[in-house]
């Protein structure tokens, strides 16, 4: 018995596909940012809800921008963030506007809480709650052909845990506040340019800073273990410009990174042109924050 | 019709196969018999016919994928789809054992080495009352005897031809006999090796490891490593024989096998973050007894003990899920057969398995998938998550007896089988924090009626029918209060076959076959938007597969052979009687495969081509951005109502064989895809889910590698 030679060889080539536009290059009118004002909400509550929407012209004021808001229940077996009837139904439209005031469903809690919806036949099953122990009331966003989804947080307390750990629950969680954008740097390697004139067909640093206190703790109930969790708030930034081309659409912070700041690289265009930018900030609480700037490229 | 009398003449023989395994290393006589009552459709290929497919690098189990009936699995998938029925309807037998996988991740190879293998059968449907709780269709493999001096199994190790002078002796030592190979190429290195021990005893042991994974690591894009995640397997398998007299033998069997992948892409962004480990391992242990009497009864006994592990832990996005199931397998299969009469044979046996299943699972309900459920890939998870841990008993014991009646050229064989199934769940409601934990327990029976006929209306015509129930109990890991249904029970299937043998001359042999399944009581999501608690799957799915294919198989010459095999089929699922039919997320309409062999001079050419429709896909007809975590989600179409393009790709495999003494050295290459086709594996969407584009297969591709036989 004697160890054999090997011949082998591999020809591979690659096999991934090609993708289109990138979602951060604004191309036409689009929805990209709602924040709820206050993030997290009780049955009953008036929220105001602001939103972004832009276009290759720069930000707009979409006085015809429709909301609804969506009370259909997602099915287990859908495997998206909501029903797909909130997207394709017909709804009743609850304001109109680029910043509306819309008051939360006295029933959200048992639609996408952890109460279970009345019946007569018998329990039924709560909604699951995301990552961070969270319920959500749906909202579509409709302008022109352009549709968008936001999910205020709610305030609905715990499903599965007893009193007593209902109470520390209670006790410990403090509700979502936004998070807050604080600045925006710009450099070419290592040295701070101004917005104004910006060099084409360079590799330009963008770092976004936000406020130290965005990132908030909450706790998080397990039901497997019947624990109490503590996490801190994982915070990312969507980037979206009108040209030019990010290395990273989304870019961000996992809870355990205590930085306050997200850096990503833009290739300015090759030519001088006015580029619009904007960051929506986004904590994993369903927090929001965005701002806007105007970029000059100059040759 | 020409047939060795210890395999197919006997009947008892015939359905006691280790009996009449035994049977036939004692005698051989050639007699003229009516076709055996086998399953319509059922591919029964030597060992090395399928070994020297192109493509399957010498792998039996993995050239199944070429058989008239199994879909083409998507690249890296390693999913056996039979006839239309979903991978985990089809059951995998070894050496009576079941086991939990066919293939290593990726279904680079099987989980059995081929020359641990003396066969590898594939009844596509309407198999007979032996096997059980499975609704599609059976693997069996069947190990080997050692390799023995003067009489017993005289196939090499390789499967190739009978061959003795290979066959080395050692002095010095125990063996009377020895043989072996090793092999390596691109994928693993692997070894099979057998002796002889005294008069017809002898060990065999095989083994594999793999290690594509690190040769590949560094050679790979981070996009392609991201897409194709590549296993690290290994395998052994182990056999010793004991006999005790001229026919009868105790066998101890031994199997284990462990895959694990990993890929990571994108690390910086939580809501992009994806991440996906996955591991599984099984082992079976059993010692069989074998037992061959003078009046041509047979019997045999294995009682065998086995873990499976398996872990899966995945982010995508801010939706995750980490899933380990840790069983506990016992089951034990005995069977005896005797004639009654010179026309009645009596097969009676049972067949039991009990598994202990311990359950730990958090994360989104909807990850991993299930068949039926609609995805595009790289679209973020929902982000909803749940958890549970839980434990689960699911037991089957089947008794079985199965009269083979042979009148004239009819053999008919009536046979009932009686599933009781026992199923254990621990937690009937969700964990809620108050309430005192509570499980269940239930008993049911099934009766399993299998009939098959079969008809020689000539030397050179046989028909065959073959129709039966079929049982399948639900898995422990969908037995879950949170993410499952603690009161599933047994779904069920219909088969009806029927097909027939055609002789054409002695060089052609052509097998239609024409097939229809029906199943009831399918597990499937629940698609209400408010389940009752505790119904996150509810059993009222019904599904349906049927179709016809047609295998010619020819052999003009010693030195050529070959095969033709086309299949048209479908296969549909429902949520409910009330609903609507739509196609499998398998389903493949058309399978053509080509393959043949030619041998000269100690050169062998081997030729492949097949030709698939793509499975079946959700389009996506809009899509809107969930600003919440800022990305973009797809609007999808009807269900299934597109197609990946049809796949087509023409392999090649060169072979040659250098005798010295008495070992020989084969080094082969394959070339895949030789008109570099751009196949397409899957759709996938821009960030926007505004364009698509398509996730090819590999492009022209030579995998060389070199086997030592000896």
């Amino acid at each position: 018995m004697r160890r054999p030679d090997l011949l082998a060889f591999l020809l591979l080539v690659g096999c991934a596909p090609e993708m289109g536009n990138p979602a951060s290059l604004v191309t036409q009118e689009r929805i990209i940012g709602v924040r709820g004002d206050p993030a997290e909400a009780a049955p009953g509550d008036l929220v105001r809800y602001s939103s972004l929407v832009v276009s290759p012209s720069g930000t707009v004021e979409a006085q015809d921008l429709s909301w609804s808001l969506c009370n259909l229940r997602k099915p287990v077996a859908e495997n998206t963030p909501v029903s797909q009837t909130c997207l394709t139904g017909d709804l009743v439209q609850s304001a109109q506007g680029g910043s509306v005031s819309i008051q939360t469903p006295s029933s959200a809690c048992s639609n996408f809480g952890p109460l279970a919806p009345p019946s007569r036949s018998g329990t039924l099953r709560p909604s699951d709650p995301d990552a961070t122990g969270g319920y959500y009331q749906p909202l579509r966003l409709d302008l022109g052909t352009e549709q968008a989804i936001f999910r205020e947080r709610l305030s609905c307390g715990l499903a599965g845990a007893s009193l007593v750990m209902s109470q520390e629950f209670r006790a410990r969680y403090t509700a979502n506040q936004n998070p807050t954008l604080v600045s925006l740097s710009v450099l070419v390697g290592e040295t701070p340019v101004s917005l104004d004139s910006l060099p084409a067909n360079q590799r330009i640093r963008l770092v976004a800073i936000w406020s130290p206190d965005s990132a908030e703790s909450y706790p998080v109930f397990d039901p497997a273990s019947q624990t109490i969790v503590d996490h801190r708030e994982a915070l990312w930034l969507s980037w979206f410009a009108t040209a030019g081309a990010f290395e990273d659409s989304l870019t961000g912070r996992q809870e355990n990174d205590p930085a306050a700041s997200t850096e990503n690289t833009w290739q300015s265009p090759a030519t001088a042109e006015v580029v619009f930018l904007w960051l929506v900030l986004h904590d994993s609480r369903g927090g929001a924050d965005f701002a806007s700037y105007t970029l000059t490229v100059v040759p | 019709m020409r047939a060795r009398a210890g395999v197919l003449a006997l009947a008892t023989l015939a359905a006691v196969p280790e009996a009449a395994a035994l049977a036939s290393d004692a005698y051989e006589t050639v007699v003229i018999a009516p076709p055996p009552a086998k399953a319509a459709g059922e591919a029964g290929l030597s060992t090395a016919e399928l070994r020297q497919i192109p493509g399957a690098q010498g792998d039996a189990g993995k050239a199944l994928e070429n058989l008239p009936g199994v879909a083409r699995p998507v690249l890296a998938g390693g999913e056996l789809v039979v006839w239309g029925a979903a991978p985990d309807e089809t059951r995998v037998v070894f050496d009576g054992m079941e086991i939990p996988a066919l293939y290593h991740f990726g279904g680079l190879r099987s989980v059995v080495h081929s020359g641990f293998l003396r066969t590898v059968t594939l009844v596509p449907g309407g198999y007979g009352p032996e096997h059980g709780r499975g609704l599609g269709g059976l693997v069996q493999m069947a190990s080997r005897g050692p390799p023995v001096g003067s009489r017993g199994e005289p196939a090499g190790f390789a499967g190739g031809a009978p061959s003795r002078e290979g066959m080395g002796t050692l002095s010095g030592f125990p063996f009377s006999s020895y043989q072996g190979e090793i092999d390596a190429d691109v994928l693993d290195a692997s070894f099979a090796a057998g002796a002889a021990v005294g008069n017809g005893g002898g060990v065999l042991a095989a083994g594999r490891v793999g290690y594509l994974d690190r040769l590949l690591n560094g050679a790979l894009s981070s996009d392609t490593r991201h897409l194709f995640p590549l296993p690290t397997y290994r395998d052994f398998q182990s056999k010793v024989v004991f006999p005790l007299r001229a026919d009868e033998k105790i066998e101890v069997i031994f199997l284990i096998s462990s895959d694990a992948s990993s890929i990571a892409g994108n690390t910086a962004t939580p809501s992009s973050f994806a991440e996906q480990d996955r591991s599984q391992s099984f082992s079976r242990f059993g010692v069989r007894y074998v037992r061959a009497f003078p009046d041509g009864s047979g019997a045999s006994l294995i009682p065998f003990v086995g873990w499976d592990r398996t872990r899966r832990q995945e982010i995508a996005g801010l939706g995750s899920a980490d899933e380990s199931i840790a069983s506990t397998v016992l089951g034990l299969r005995g069977e005896y057969g005797a004639p009654l009469s010179p026309r009645v044979t009596l097969v009676a046996g049972f067949d039991g398995i009990v598994q202990l299943a311990n359950v730990q699972r958090s994360g989104s309900p909807t990850l991993p998938p299930r068949e039926g459920d609609i995805v595009a890939f790289g679209q973020p998870m929902s982000g909803a998550v749940s958890t549970d841990a839980w434990s689960a008993s699911v037991g089957n014991l089947a008794p079985y007896a199965a009269p083979e009646i042979t009148l004239g050229r009819w053999r008919i064989v009536p046979s009932l089988r009686f599933d009781g199934t026992w199923i254990s769940p621990s937690r009937s409601t969700p964990n809620n924090g108050v309430t005192p934990r509570a499980g269940s327990s239930r008993l049911s029976w099934s009766p399993a009626p299998r009939l098959a006929v079969a008809h020689q209306t000539g030397s050179w015509l046989r028909e065959n029918l073959t129709f039966g129930l079929y049982h399948q109990a639900p898995s422990p890991g969908d037995l879950s209060a949170v993410f499952g249904s603690p009161t599933l029970g047994v779904a069920h299937a219909l088969h009806v076959v029927a097909g027939t043998d055609v002789d054409v001359g002695q060089r052609l042999t052509v097998q239609p076959t024409l097939f229809y399944r029906y199943m009831w009581n399918l597990v499937m999501r629940n698609p209400d938007a408010s389940p009752a608690l505790a119904h996150a799957l509810v059993q009222d799915g019904v599904g349906r597969a049927y179709g016809a294919q047609i295998l010619l198989r020819f052999s003009p010459h010693p030195a050529l052979s070959g095969w033709v095999a086309y299949t048209l089929s479908r296969s549909e699922r429902r949520h409910s009687f009330e609903s609507s039919y739509r196609l499998l997320d398998q389903d493949q309409t058309h399978l053509l495969t080509f393959a043949s062999n030619a041998s000269r001079g100690g050169f062998t050419l081997g030729v492949r081509f097949r030709l698939a429709t793509g499975m079946p896909r959700t389009p996506v007809i809009g899509s809107y951005l969930d600003t919440t975590i800022g990305q973009y989600q797809p609007i999808f179409g009807q269900q299934n109502s597109i197609r990946l393009p049809v796949f087509y790709a023409l392999d090649l495999r060169f072979e040659k064989h250098f005798r010295r003494r008495s070992v020989d050295v084969v080094p082969y290459l394959e070339i895949l895809n030789l008109t570099n086709h751009a196949n397409v594996e899957e759709f996938a969407y821009d960030g926007q889910f505004a364009s698509r584009s398509n996730i090819t297969g590999v492009p022209i591709l030579a995998v060389a590698g070199l086997s030592v036989r000896f």
